[in-house]
């Protein structure tokens, strides 16, 4: 049996999938840090010994994402926008769009039924339109990121921010927090926040259902919530939705090997 | 934390040149800073506003802001400029050739001198100061702030374009021509205020007639080879080859440089030439202003199969043929100005759009994706100029539209390079192209 790799070093996590016949075997995620070389050496030797490999085991492998140059053991690179198509594709192969929330951008993919992008658009590099606004208001409220999405279905009356900038939002949501506001609603104003920018990128190159959603930003339910109320539409998420684009390099480094699998 | 992440710049800054033509830009740029600061003339600093044939009919040498500041993003030495800029409370959002100029020109009053670092021996002291309102609003602030730094007199004159709907309505079109003739007027009663005698008018006639030859060669050359595939001249090119036309319009050397820039055209294209061996992707810069910062990033682009052959961004001016009934050179000017963008608006209503042309220098990219046979369309997002980035979400929703032709973003700024992301540019381009290929595969 050959194994192959996918590795997606993103700005806040790096993830690392094995697969073998096309089936994920097993990942590993961790904050990717300052040292993005560091941190792909560390979490693919995790991922390698979850699985009981070597990385000569690895018939190929394929790195995606901001850091993907550093990942030197890779044989090649490919986009997180093609890898994330092929991923979601391998999960939910009915998924014509995919909203993607990284931790420096989110993106709208549009998927064709091979698994390939046929159209795409990044969020403005602006914190405001990614998961880095979750993580700067939930530092200015001092709660743990995995608590923002439970504690914000609680919300009574979310806040409207009256900034798109993530800054101005943090200023926002100190002063809130000064006038007693609760914390449940100030994080449901930011998931309104989000979901309201992820509507705005969706025009831009049109919403086909059926529709997933991705990355770090999917493991939060109240935005997911927040955006399916936004665009009426169910949306699917992937058990671990964090990997998926490095679910996608594995596929690809399977497909893209020149050694085929046994 | 973003430093880091910075991936490695693009070794080269500049571009490949694919054409002798554009190989001479370079050469004519520098003689005309060189020439402002040597010659005994006179020099006006002035902003794009389609009458430099006034200043060479006066002998005057123009020295245009806007280009040196391109200058200096292309040899990175813009920053400088910018600080100090920022340091007297310019916003960092305002205009970045603006922030150059006024550094500059801080930095001049700082010390008295031009600063040393200032490439090509930097802009030399005008006379005058001259500026319109044709373009932004940025500029009448910019221009004022020019003339309080260097204590410069400023004229600055009103350039209304057609308006889209009435432009046809013969007394709409002779109400603004009138308009424009007197701000014509006013501005060389300024000049010849300034300079201490008067208009040759059979000069300027000479001129102007002049440079309205080199506008046809232009337009004739541009259009010629965004048709052409292969394409030999890229977008990179035509950033280079405009400059004549803005900044040295009226000059011989001009119509020289157009002449030759349509006979190398039209050889490359009669004979098949290109730039790429294949053509693999045909694209379109077709919004926002390119970055001079790295240019080279168009052979980032070139090295996966994909050629920029056109930009509609300085977009050569369409140009219009003057009744022989109009002799006045003044008129001739307003007249061709005045059709010029007549013209431009009738493509609109021609696709049915009214005003999508959100720039004087900007057309509409639909009005080229069938003709020269793009695959793509990219556009550039500006953080310091609204000018050319408004209207861009527009533009792309109507070619999503009409045209089905997928469009990429990319984010900066025209020469600020702190808002540069490389590596995000260089992922862009790539899932683009990857997003291009899949299309093509599909025969989308
Ligand atoms: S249009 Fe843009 S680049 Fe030109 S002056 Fe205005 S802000 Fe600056």
């Amino acid at each position: 049996m050959a194994f192959f790799a996918g590795i997606d070093v993103g700005s806040v996590t790096t993830k690392a999938v094995i697969v073998a016949d096309g089936e994920l075997g097993v990942y590993h995620v961790a904050p990717s840090g300052a040292n993005y070389r560091l941190a792909a050496q560390k979490v693919m030797e995790e991922a390698l010994a979850k699985a009981g490999l070597a990385l000569d085991d690895l018939a190929y492998i394929v790195a995606t994402g901001y850091g993907a140059a550093n990942a030197d053991f890779a044989a090649q690179q490919v986009t997180d926008i093609s890898c994330c198509a092929r991923g979601v594709n391998r999960l939910f192969p009915q998924v014509r769009t995919v909203i993607e929330i990284g931790g420096q951008a989110s993106r709208i993919i549009r998927v064709n039924a091979e698994g390939r992008a046929t159209n795409f658009v990044v969020s403005e590099r602006c914190a405001a339109g990614s998961g880095r606004f979750l993580q700067v208001i939930a530092r200015v409220l001092q709660i743990d990121l995995e608590d923002v999405g439970p504690l914000s279905l609680k919300a009574k009356n979310p806040v409207t921010y009256t900034t798109g900038c993530a800054v101005f939002g943090e200023s926002e949501a100190i002063s809130r927090v000064a006038e007693g506001t609760p914390k449940e609603d100030i994080l449901a104003g930011v998931h309104n926040a989000l979901a309201a920018k992820i509507s705005n990128l969706l025009e831009r190159v049109g919403l086909e259902e059926e529709c997933a959603i991705t990355g770090g930003g999917a493991l939060d339910v109240g935005l997911i919530m927040r955006v399916e109320q936004r665009l009426g539409v169910h949306l699917l998420v992937p058990p671990q939705p964090q990997i998926t684009a490095a679910l996608g390099a594995a596929l690809l480094a399977e497909e893209r090997s020149p050694i085929s699998p046994a | 934390m973003e430093q880091e992440k910075r991936p490695e710049e693009v070794k080269k800054t500049s571009a490949r040149k694919w054409t002798e033509s554009a190989k001479k830009v370079r050469g004519l740029v520098a003689n005309m800073y060189l020439r402002a600061i040597t010659e005994d003339k006179p020099v006006a600093w002035v902003m794009f506003t389609l009458c430099n044939e006034l200043f060479v009919a006066m002998d005057v040498l123009p020295v245009y802001p806007e280009n040196y500041a391109g200058l200096c993003a292309t040899k990175r030495v813009g920053d400088p400029f910018i600080d100090r800029a920022e340091a007297d409370g310019y916003s960092n959002v305002t205009c970045s050739y603006a922030r150059i100029g006024l550094g500059y020109s801080a930095l001049w009053r700082d010390t008295g001198e031009i600063p040393p670092f200032a490439p090509d021996g930097g802009m030399a002291r005008p006379i005058m100061l001259v500026g319109s309102s044709l373009v932004c609003d940025t500029r009448y602030k910019w221009f004022q702030a020019f003339s309080r730094y260097l204590d410069v007199p400023y004229y600055a004159f009103d350039m209304p374009g057609p308006p889209a709907v009435t432009a046809h309505r013969p007394d709409v079109r002779e109400q603004y021509m009138k308009y424009n003739l007197t701000q014509l007027h006013g501005l060389v009663s300024f000049m010849e205020e300034r300079l201490g005698k008067k208009m040759d008018w059979d000069k300027l006639d000479e001129i102007v007639r002049r440079a309205e030859k080199s506008y046809r060669l232009w337009y004739d050359a541009y259009m010629m080879a965004g048709r052409a595939v292969p394409c030999p001249f890229p977008a990179e090119d035509s950033f280079r080859c405009f400059v004549p036309a803005f900044f040295m319009i009226g000059e011989q050397e001009a119509l020289d440089f157009y002449q030759g820039l349509y006979d190398e055209i039209k050889y490359k294209v009669d004979n098949k030439i290109g730039s790429l061996p294949e053509e693999r992707y045909r694209l379109l810069w077709g919004g926002g202003l390119p970055p001079w910062h790295t240019m080279g990033i168009f052979n980032y682009v070139e090295d996966r199969g994909a050629l920029f052959v056109f930009q509609s961004v300085y977009l050569p001016l369409n140009p219009a043929d003057i009744p022989d009934r109009i002799t006045n050179p003044l008129e001739r000017l307003v007249y061709s100005r005045y059709e010029m963008g007549i013209r431009r608006a009738e493509h609109d209503r021609k696709l049915g759009l009214f005003g999508a042309c959100n720039f004087v220098g900007l057309g509409n990219p639909l009005l080229f994706v069938d003709e020269f046979k793009v695959d793509g369309v990219v556009m550039h997002w500006l953080r310091s100029c609204r000018g050319a980035t408004i209207g861009q979400i527009y533009q792309k929703r109507l070619l999503a539209e009409r045209s089905n032709l997928p469009v990429l973003f990319v984010e900066s700024d025209m020469c600020d390079i702190r808002d540069y992301f490389e590596a995000d540019w260089k992922m862009k381009f790539d899932a683009f192209l990857e997003t291009l290929e899949t299309r093509k595969r599909a025969g989308a």
